[in-house]
């Protein structure tokens, strides 16, 4: 009889390493996709902090879709099981953490849609730090009284109302955040792959920023 | 310059998946391992439920590691991260949800080690039914105060008392509860491939198991 099944060894989550080829110990930082998914601009974020001497892991949480198109981005952004997608990042930890070359600190920083997924995660375990770059809040917010980790908020001058919703949010509860707002940049700014948001200026310097939050909580 | 990293694409979190061929739309079942890993027998249980008409997924929860040495297990499973282990069986699941084969209803059946890990599972998320053969009941207990699914229960005579207990537990709960324990089998009496298989009982409960999930998913 013919056999009627079919099998194969599958992959259930994954997503995109880098690392400093050295051996030693490094902290970890989850980079989050923006709303166009695991694609060559987060892959070059993701290499360029493995280069600061991190591990540096990207989960794909599209599970293999990817897409340039405005409107299918929104498609699948909106469509992103959230409780799923944090699932995603916490699996990601865990692997960081389980290397040999993982010093046990771990921080996520996410870009956009991503971005609501670095603060939701931290609602959700423990962290070194969530970075936030132009995202938006959990909902429900009250989430947030589970938030551990000390955050670093940084928004374009256009979206000077979510920065501070933030802001209010964590500061009503007592939590640690320090927030940037660049004045003349707007929603994706520090993209350089897409040339009408990207603001070379303010990328570079949210990029320092960014450095000085993750050795004071190192 | 030289570069100074190395970078690739990596899975986080594998799993075995056997599923009907003909195209279609199937219940899902995720099969959790033993505590000697996603091993060639679990491989094989896999493969039995999707000739059943399951889209089945058996998920590595030690993430690599696989032994035929009991010590060598019990550091495994003593060690293993039980809310990692639900993350992962979480992970098959959206997998089998995901794909153009399901019906979406699902199920999670769990051996040894695996029945605690489906037992969890069902505490922690929305499932259509959930089946343990001779597994561990959770910790703290009032997480089946959760529990949304009927519960299948197996177990062989050795571990009566925890096959009552289990009963027990989700009686007073007023969940959904069948426990059938065989007289004379021992624990994994249901692995051809081990020590303490136990023909008469493993093919009565594989009826049960089949029986229950038509009923259920």
């Amino acid at each position: 009889m013919p056999d009627t099944i079919v099998t194969q060894d599958i992959e259930l989550v994954s997503g995109y390493l880098a690392r400093p080829i050295e051996d030693g110990k490094y902290p970890g930082i989850i980079v989050l996709q923006e709303w166009w998914g695991l694609d060559e601009h987060i892959r070059d974020v993701t290499r360029r902090f493995a280069r600061q001497g991190f591990i540096a892991l990207s989960p794909d949480l599209y599970h293999g879709k990817q897409t340039a198109d405005p409107d299918e981005a929104r498609g699948l952004s909106s469509g992103l099981d959230r409780t799923r997608a944090t699932r995603d990042v916490i699996a990601s930890i865990d692997y960081l953490k389980s290397m040999d070359i993982s010093n046990e600190s771990v921080f996520t920083i996410g870009y956009c849609m991503g971005g609501g997924i670095s603060i939701l995660t931290a609602c959700k375990t423990d962290l070194a730090g969530a970075i936030v770059y132009y995202g938006g809040l959990p909902n429900p917010v009250e989430q947030l009284d589970d938030l551990n980790a000390p955050v670093l908020a940084i928004y374009g001058s256009d979206e000077i109302d979510r920065a501070n919703d933030l802001e209010q949010a964590l500061n009503e509860r007592g939590k640690v955040v320090e927030s940037h707002i660049y004045e003349g940049a707007r929603h994706a700014f520090f993209n350089d792959s897409w040339d009408e948001r990207y603001d070379k200026d303010a990328s570079d310097d949210s990029w320092v920023k960014v450095m000085d939050f993750i050795s004071k909580n190192s | 310059m030289p570069d100074t990293i190395v970078s690739h694409d990596v899975d986080l979190v594998k799993g075995y998946m056997a599923r009907p061929m003909e195209a279609g739309n199937y219940p899902g079942l995720v099969i959790i391992q033993e505590w000697w890993g996603l091993d060639e027998h679990i491989r094989d249980v896999t493969r039995r439920f999707a000739r059943e008409g399951y889209v089945a997924i058996a998920p590595d929860l030690f993430h690599g590691e696989v032994t035929a040495d009991p010590q060598e297990a019990g550091k495994l499973a003593g060690s293993l991260d039980r809310a990692r282990a639900v993350r992962d069986t979480q992970a098959a699941m959206n997998y089998i949800q995901d794909s153009e084969f399901s019906n979406g209803k699902m199920g999670v059946i769990g051996y040894c080690l695996g029945g605690g890990v489906s037992l969890l599972t069902a505490c922690n998320d929305s499932i259509d039914a959930g089946i343990v053969y001779y597994g561990g009941l959770p910790n703290p207990l009032d997480l089946l105060d959760n529990i949304e699914a009927p519960i299948l229960a197996v177990y062989g005579e050795d571990e009566g008392e925890r096959a009552n207990e289990l009963e027990t537990e989700l009686n007073n709960r007023g969940k959904s509860v069948e426990k059938h324990i065989y007289p004379g089998a021992g624990h994994g009496f249901f692995n051809d491939s081990g020590g303490n298989h136990n023909g008469e009982a493993a093919a009565d409960a594989w009826e049960k198991t089949l029986a229950f999930l038509k009923a259920n998913v």
